[in-house]
């Protein structure tokens, strides 16, 4: 089973005292691989280590431990790669390159399995999303159809603008005249207070735009149209709380 | 059920480590007591057998082996880095039997051998 899983653990702890090259040579010697020595180059050249790989890795920085890390759990060409936060202590650069590289890995047709805090990575570089709470899996899927279950709790936007009775009235109207047939935002509340409108819609995408279009139709001008609860951070609560 | 991979990095593991001067530190004690021994002792009595058989072989080299034998395998559990040992298809038994045998060649070098 070993041989065709690449395991990248999230603990920084590597052979510190070993130097990068020798790090991903003798992983390749453990794999019995017929030419370690090839695939070792490979490997540090695919994560771009070259320059950095004849020196020790305790002198490495927490990105290129990371990277030493891929490279050595690549060595052995697995075809699945399971990464435990790989993005942890990496420039932005880094990460960009190692987003690029987990892509490419996967459009040729290799399993990778990461594990992640932040959202946007985990978007960014989609697939299927399993979302585990307390050791159980939460949600699993598309991230497009996570999304979607998170429509049957609405979004709240803060809205501001030069007229917000009539705005409020309008966004209202829009739904009980047109519904989605028109295209009009799926508004299922208005609430009029002191600091602006509170607008409850269950389709994100929809609501953003027609707003901007309803504006304008009705000569209001916007001063400010804010995501009172950020989206990804809602699903994650709403299932937590379940 | 040798594996000279495994062998490598543990003999890297255990002499890069400050550790190491620990392990020469009975035997350098030893040495040390031998000497001075040597030099306020007649030498007519039967002193080095003395200290060679009760010190010796009593404390020195079981000492010895504790610290060794704990610090082939333990360090890299503490830290977690024997999981990059255990993703590869290499058979635990293997790792454990080098383990071994790494440590009992290390207890000779610093054991045995200055006795």
């Amino acid at each position: 089973m070993y041989r065709q899983v690449g395991l990248v653990p999230e603990r920084d702890s590597v052979y510190a005292f070993l130097t990068g090259q020798q790090f991903v040579l003798s992983t390749a010697k453990l794999h019995e691989l017929t030419d370690p020595a090839g695939a070792a180059a490979r490997a540090i050249a695919l994560l771009d280590m070259a320059e950095a790989a004849d020196r020790k890795i305790a002198t490495y920085s927490k990105g290129m431990r990371q990277r030493i890390k891929v490279a050595a759990a690549l060595v052995h060409d697995p075809e699945v790669l399971l990464l435990d936060e790989p993005f942890n202590g990496m420039d932005p650069r880094q990460r960009l390159h190692m987003m690029d590289l987990l892509d490419k890995l996967g459009s040729e047709g290799r399993t990778i399995l990461f594990s992640s805090h932040i959202l946007e990575e985990v978007e960014r570089l989609s697939g299927t999303i399993q979302v585990v709470v307390a050791g159980r899996l939460a949600a699993s899927g598309d991230f497009r159809a996570i999304r979607r279950l998170m429509t049957s709790r609405p979004h709240v936007f803060t809205v501001r603008s030069s007229d917000d009775r009539l705005l409020a009235s309008t966004l209202i109207g829009g739904t009980l005249i047109g519904g989605t047939l028109t295209g009009r935002p799926a508004v299922t509340a208005v609430e009029l207070t002191r600091a602006g409108l509170q607008v409850r819609t269950s389709d994100y995408g929809a609501f953003c735009r027609d707003i901007a279009v309803m504006a304008r139709d009705h000569g209001i001008r916007l001063r400010e149209v804010l995501p009172a609860d950020e989206s990804l951070e809602s699903v994650f609560a709403y299932l937590v709380a379940d | 059920m040798f594996n000279t991979t495994v062998a490598w990095i543990t003999l890297r593991a255990t002499l890069s480590r400050r550790r190491a001067l620990l392990f020469a530190l009975p035997a350098a004690v030893l040495i040390l007591l031998t000497a001075a021994l040597k030099a306020t002792r007649p030498p007519m009595l039967p002193w080095p057998s003395h200290v060679l058989g009760t010190f010796g072989f009593s404390v020195l080299i079981p000492l010895t082996a504790l610290i060794i034998g704990t610090s082939v395998l333990g360090a890299e559990i503490d830290d977690g880095s024997i999981v990059h040992l255990l993703a590869t298809p290499v058979r635990r038994s293997a790792v454990v039997m080098t383990k071994f045998v790494v440590a009992t060649g290390l207890t000779v070098v610093f054991a045995a051998v200055p006795e």
